[in-house]
């Protein structure tokens, strides 16, 4: 991965540990990436392997108990140096998410217009008339049926599905660079998860949005990012095209994953079981993390951690057995 | 909403039902009133005509349907010492206690919502443990311990505010504070446990990831969220600060209904007990109702 010019975020060897009573965790562990504007980038890995803490970090509202160094660069500037202003002034016009569960992302007392209000209020100079038009149009735009209606609605008056769909109206209206997906689908019906994907792909194609989307369903990433990231306990242990990396995966457990999809089925894609168990993270084995679930594993894999080898144009694999690669 | 309150109004009186029965009953259980109210030397025959002037013959299902004809009629018996309406005693000390209640709620809350917001807030700092220690403490306290401790600093020693009686702002204060002490506490406690609760909320994490400015996701969202448990808590509460206002009036010879209940009982007075009691809970009923009512204002859930 080049230090591209026109490169929208910029995560140079970003590490995150959180301190616990177990000793600390290190959630993310030197993780590199660069997201060009518009671009899809998929984050694919087992549950607790840090794609959350990865997200979260990238907008500063990790718990207190998160320690973040390396770098984060929007649009050129640092962000774990900017200020809790700077940043707010970031979130919800620049970088915004939308999170895995709709049904209890909206503040359940206030009708859909007034938060989608709030949030154009806070975070733009339009006046009232302007943000109402606005708001209808961004529900237009992510399909709501008689919007003027359900700026009216409570919360607990949609349905999941179109929960999710509001909140990724509230998080695109201001046209953001970046919008941060974490797991969007996951708590809704395989029928309605469809759609949302196709709401983010159609989102990146009319706003121009760079977008981070965190999931399990690897038919997803196939089909609609442009190149992917494997986690792998805290570290990002395969990254390149998506294309090349389904057609052929470098590192073990991107292979592992890719034979874990069903063959038949077309929707819902998850990860199945991968024999054994992710490490501890507070208690991480030396060496390459996957080694004791890996098949291809050598003698020195356990002693020192694979450095992130090229293994093609654009793309790297943290894996011994690509050793003769330039790291 | 019709519906809800209409269902609401109706529980209500049914509930109201049910404590006339009660009030009813414990009159009747209280003992034969021919043996407290006729001296002991009355022959049976007088003991009979009395049983007989009080409808204690008939029926207990009519004596319960005279009973509560009466009362509808504001009439729930004589005070047995001062030969007047038990009610009209007791609506004339109403005033008193409501006045004292209300201040005390009024005070609690004051100083109960900012602590209770500032320590979720500022959780694990010094502000959480002094609000924690407040909180501890002033559920802690015994009333009347409070009260005399009061009066013996702030009117014996420092002579600043009378002792007792109703009269001005300054007999207010040291009743006020002593009975809206322990409610200040739980308030403040309750406070800042909703409060943790609403800001570990996903609402509030996404409302931070759109860029809200901090004051308004606390104190628009979060607390709103947190109110309604806070504002159910409340209701109760003034419930047990007019109840528990037997006490606090004790102590600072406040007249208010708890005072004139206490009289009673000594003085065995039935009538006026009933229709404090009577009176007592029909004003919590009320108050219930009200709550549910402003909850379902606060709570579009349960409007629709
Ligand atoms: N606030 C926290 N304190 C301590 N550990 C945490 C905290 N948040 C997450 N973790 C740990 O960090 C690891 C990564 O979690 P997460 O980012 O949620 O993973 P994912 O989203 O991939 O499932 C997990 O081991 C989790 O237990
Ligand atoms: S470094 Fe060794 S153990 Fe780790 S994935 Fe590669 S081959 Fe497997
Ligand atoms: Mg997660």
């Amino acid at each position: 991965m080049d230090d591209a010019a026109g490169a929208i975020l910029e995560v140079r060897d970003l590490h995150v540990r959180f301190r616990t009573r177990r000793g600390p965790v290190q959630a993310v562990d030197g993780v590199n990436f660069s997201l060009a504007a518009g671009e899809i980038l998929g984050v694919v890995g087992e549950s607790g392997c840090g794609k959350s803490t990865l997200c979260t970090s990238l907008v500063r509202l990790l718990p207190e108990n998160a320690e973040v160094t390396g770098s984060i660069r929007y649009r050129g500037e640092e962000l774990l140096t900017k200020s809790g202003a700077e940043m707010r002034e970031l979130r919800g016009r620049e970088i915004t998410m939308v999170l895995q569960n709709p049904m209890t992302a909206m503040d359940p007392l206030f009708t859909v217009g007034n938060q989608l209000d709030e949030v154009l209020r806070h975070n733009s100079s339009m006046r009232g008339e302007e943000r109402r038009s606005r708001a209808l149009e961004m529900l237009r735009l992510v399909h709501i049926p008689s919007p003027v209606e359900r700026l009216r609605s409570y919360p607990h008056q949609m349905s999941g599905g179109m929960k999710q769909r509001v909140l990724t109206a509230m998080a695109t209206s201001l046209s953001p660079g970046l919008l941060l997906a974490d797991e969007p689908t996951t708590a809704l019906d395989v029928t309605i998860q469809e759609q949302i994907l196709r709401l983010l792909a159609d989102i990146r194609g009319s706003l121009g949005t760079a977008i981070v989307l965190v999931t399990h369903d690897l038919g997803v990433v196939r089909r609609i990012t442009d190149r992917v990231m494997i986690m792998y306990a805290g570290r990002a242990v395969e990254t390149g095209d998506t294309e090349a990396i389904f057609t052929d995966p470098k590192h073990p457990y991107t292979r592992a994953l890719l034979a874990s999809i069903p063959r038949i089925g077309h929707t819902g894609r998850r990860l199945t079981a991968i024999d054994g168990q992710i490490p501890d993270l507070a208690d991480l084995p030396p060496g390459c993390a996957f080694a004791p679930r890996c098949p291809s594993a050598m003698s020195g894999c356990t002693t020192a951690f694979p450095p992130a080898f090229n293994t093609g144009p654009e793309r790297t694999a943290r894996c011994w057995l690509h050793e003769g690669s330039p790291a | 909403m019709g519906f809800y309150i209409l269902r609401r109004i109706g529980q209500t009186a049914l509930t109201a039902v049910f404590v006339s029965m009660i009030v009813f009953s414990l009159a009747r259980v209280t003992g034969d009133p021919t043996i407290s109210l006729l001296p002991t030397e009355a022959t049976q025959e007088d003991r009979d005509f009395f049983r007989r002037q009080l409808g204690l013959d008939q029926p207990l299902h009519l004596q319960y349907l005279t009973f509560v004809g009466r009362v509808l009629e504001g009439d729930m018996g004589k005070s047995f010492r001062y030969r007047e309406s038990a009610l009209g005693i007791v609506l004339n000390r109403l005033p008193a206690t409501l006045q004292l209640a209300a201040v005390s709620m009024l005070l609690a809350t004051i100083i109960a919502l900012p602590i209770g917001i500032l320590a979720a807030v500022r959780r694990d700092t010094w502000i959480d443990t002094l609000a924690r220690w407040f909180a501890t403490l002033g559920q802690a306290t015994p009333t009347f311990w409070l009260g005399l401790i009061l009066i013996l600093v702030f009117s014996v020693h420092l002579g600043w505010l009378p002792t007792s009686g109703r009269g001005g702002v300054e007999n207010l204060v040291l009743p006020a504070i002593t009975l809206g002490w322990f409610s200040a506490a739980a308030i403040a406690r309750l406070t800042r446990s909703s409060m943790l609760e609403a800001m570990q909320s996903d609402f509030v994490r996404f409302e931070r990831l759109s860029g809200l400015p901090e004051r308004i996701v606390v104190l628009k969202h979060a607390l709103r969220n947190a109110a309604i448990p806070i504002v159910t808590y409340m209701a109760l509460q003034f419930g047990v600060l007019l109840s528990g206002a037997v006490v606090t009036e004790t102590v600072f010879a406040w007249p208010g209904v708890g005072l004139i209940v206490v009289d009673a009982i000594n003085a065995r007075d039935y009538p006026v007990v009933q229709a404090a009691v009577m009176v007592t809970a029909m004003l919590i009923l009320l108050l219930n109702l009200l709550v549910d009512l402003l909850y379902s204002w606060l709570d579009p859930r349960i409007r629709y």
